[in-house]
């Protein structure tokens, strides 16, 4: 009854929050709605942004996956994100820019405009439909928190509705400036509950060194490289897994929406730096949360000893919660994760309605207008959530086997954005193969051989991952076929804009103001 | 202009950043598979990644906010001016999401 009243009241404080952007007038406009006016300040901008990309899988997951895997993880999600500091400012910095001068809203608009309608069409298909299964495993992910967590007194599928149901009002009526307050008090809770479980975990055995103590005597493999006789943490085990996420991350909706929406230069570059670091402190410690759940008593269930299994695992962030915190306390830790999931299903949908509405409708109703873009922006996130729904109302369905390519095929476009700011050479017909072969090349490996062949390193590769080595072809394929092919009346056109001399860090700084 | 663009300053942040980035994304040079010691309860080569992260972390930060090759609040109103006069004069109107 407790752990109810706890998640209603998570929804329903996300709805005031969305009801007040919403009265305030923050919703009038398309600019308003979809890019927050470009409005947001860095403080709600670093938040909104952290909150969309850390999900349930960064909570619950990276505790399991440091329980049953050891230190290793942290190359998952933690430091290997930390390049995305100069990797966003770099590449993104003309989104920014641009999106400014151009009044870009989505992610298919710097495509639109540099290499032509097909690109602005394709960019935002492939991320809605690569990451649908990622969407599903987050909403999959609150049906069965909600389960457990009022000790089946909501079923999964009740469950399934009541927390999308709220979703889909607060992203309906906030906008962009909505979806970044609700993800921004969304996403102190769940930190602030992170170090409130990582200091229980910890202090049950007297601290953090001897709680890693305690671990090492029993289980020193999780402190080790290449463990397992080589089988787990080899080197291009981690490489292939820090480069998939870091890049996958360069390319997700997430960015360039924060882009549009901030204010400032200050705000933008506090967001991309902050971004790394951040997550290497949060989710660090969600990860040796994980560890350190090694030397409490939950690790002797039998399910819990020796070999664990993915799922078992995942139980065992609400499990360390359980044992060392005070029921009311413990709920609300398990409300973090829950929470998590609930600010990445708001930057994914919101993202994708956005993209939806304004680089694929507007193409087929030009003259529609800004009301009936936020319209009909409204309808998809409706849908989108349906569809979300209705994936996940059978729990078995395999998604979270699928989500992992959300992060690989993101990644493959990144050739036609580096191409489309940085090089004056890339081609639409570049652009398109690339992505075509990019992400056909992760569909085959995933079909060929699940998981494993996407994720962990294959001998008939060279020992790269199914993910680096579809990264690679797509590179050279966007090389070869822009520099065999040439520029349409598009590109010719775009190059006015996209490499104005204004845009070049060079001669417009002036190191003085700077300081 | 140019010259300034291109100093050795800059083009050393760049290559720091790419050479961190490979050691934040790859331990190569972090020591042989199996047990290793121990810094305060965490292995070796653990903390040796946190304090590369550590360190690219604020040279991003010291290359973002306190030098002048990163663009700045005070920029913002010229460069604006600029690529939109330049869209008036060669594609007409803005295209984008207007």
């Amino acid at each position: 009854m407790y752990a109810l009243a706890i998640i209603t009241a998570i929804c329903l404080a996300s709805v005031l929050v969305s009801y007040v952007a919403f009265r305030r007038g923050f919703t009038h406009s398309a600019d308003d709605y979809f890019v927050a006016g470009s409005s947001l300040g860095y403080f709600v901008l670093i938040s909104s942004l952290l909150a969309s990309f850390v999900s349930a899988f960064a909570m619950f997951g990276m505790a399991g996956l440091g329980y049953r895997t050891g230190f290793g993880a942290l190359f998952v999600l933690t430091v290997n994100l930390v390049p995305l500091g100069f990797l966003w400012y770099f590449i993104h910095r003309k989104t920014f820019l641009l999106g400014k001068a151009r009044k870009w809203r989505s992610m298919g608009a710097p495509f639109g405009d540099r290499y032509g309608d097909g690109m602005r069409v394709m960019i935002p298909l492939v991320v809605l439909v690569a990451s649908i299964p990622y969407l599903v495993a987050q909403i999959q992910g609150i049906g069965v928190m909600i389960e457990v967590m009022t000790e089946n007194m909501v079923s999964y599928r009740a469950g399934l509705f009541f927390v999308p149901v709220f979703i889909a009002l607060y992203l309906i009526m906030g906008g962009m400036k909505g979806v970044a307050w609700v993800n921004t008090a969304q996403g102190l809770f769940f930190t602030f509950m992170v170090f409130v479980l990582f200091y229980a975990v910890m202090s049950k055995n007297g601290g953090f060194v001897p709680t890693m103590d305690l671990v090492y005597q029993k289980h020193p493999e999780l402190f080790q490289l290449g463990a397992g006789q080589g089988r787990v943490w080899t080197y291009p085990m981690l490489f292939g897994f820090a480069s998939a996420m870091c890049l996958g991350a360069v390319c997700f909706p997430q960015p360039y929406m924060h882009a549009y929406s901030s204010r400032t230069v200050k705000g933008f570059k506090a967001m991309v730096v902050a971004f790394g670091a951040i997550c290497v402190v949060v989710i660090s410690m969600t990860t040796m949360i994980g560890i350190g759940a090694r030397s409490l008593a939950l690790a002797q269930d039998p399910a819990l000893s020796d070999v664990v299994s993915p799922i078992d695992a995942d139980k065992v962030y609400g499990l360390a919660a359980s044992e060392t915190l005070p029921y009311w306390v413990a709920a609300l830790a398990v409300a973090g994760g829950f929470t998590a999931a609930m600010t990445t299903v708001n930057g994914m949908v919101f993202g994708h309605a956005t993209n939806i509405a304004n680089d694929l409708y507007r193409l087929v109703r030009p003259e529609a207008s800004a009301r009936e873009l936020v319209r009909f922006g409204r309808l998809c996130i409706a849908g989108i959530l349906a569809v979300c729904v209705a994936i996940a109302w059978n729990p078995n369905t395999p998604v979270a086997e699928l989500a992992v390519i959300a992060f690989g095929i993101s990644a493959v476009t990144i050739f036609p954005l580096w191409g489309a700011y940085f090089w004056k050479r890339a081609t639409r017909h570049g652009a398109i193969a690339a992505t075509a072969v990019g992400v056909g090349m992760n569909i085959m490996f995933l079909g060929l051989g699940g998981n494993a062949m996407v994720l962990f390193p294959q001998a008939f590769l060279f020992n790269l991952n199914g993910f680096l080595a579809s990264f690679l072809v797509a590179g050279v394929v966007f090389f070869g076929v822009s520099l065999a092919t040439r520029l349409g009346a598009t590109e010719q056109r775009s190059l006015a804009f996209f490499f104005h001399p204004s845009l070049d860090p060079g001669p417009h700084c002036k190191p003085e103001q700077s300081r | 202009m140019k010259q300034r663009n291109g100093t050795w300053q800059n083009r050393a942040f760049i290559v720091a950043f790419f050479v961190l980035t490979w050691l934040c994304w790859n331990p190569w040079g972090y020591g042989p598979y199996g047990p290793v010691g121990r810094i305060l309860g965490v292995p070796y080569w653990a903390v040796l990644a946190l304090v590369w992260a550590a360190i690219l972390c604020l040279l991003e930060w010291i290359y973002l906010f306190r030098t002048p090759w990163s663009m700045n609040d005070e920029q913002l109103p010229g460069l604006m001016a600029q690529l939109e006069a330049v869209e008036t004069e060669v594609s007409g109107p803005s295209k984008g999401n207007e």
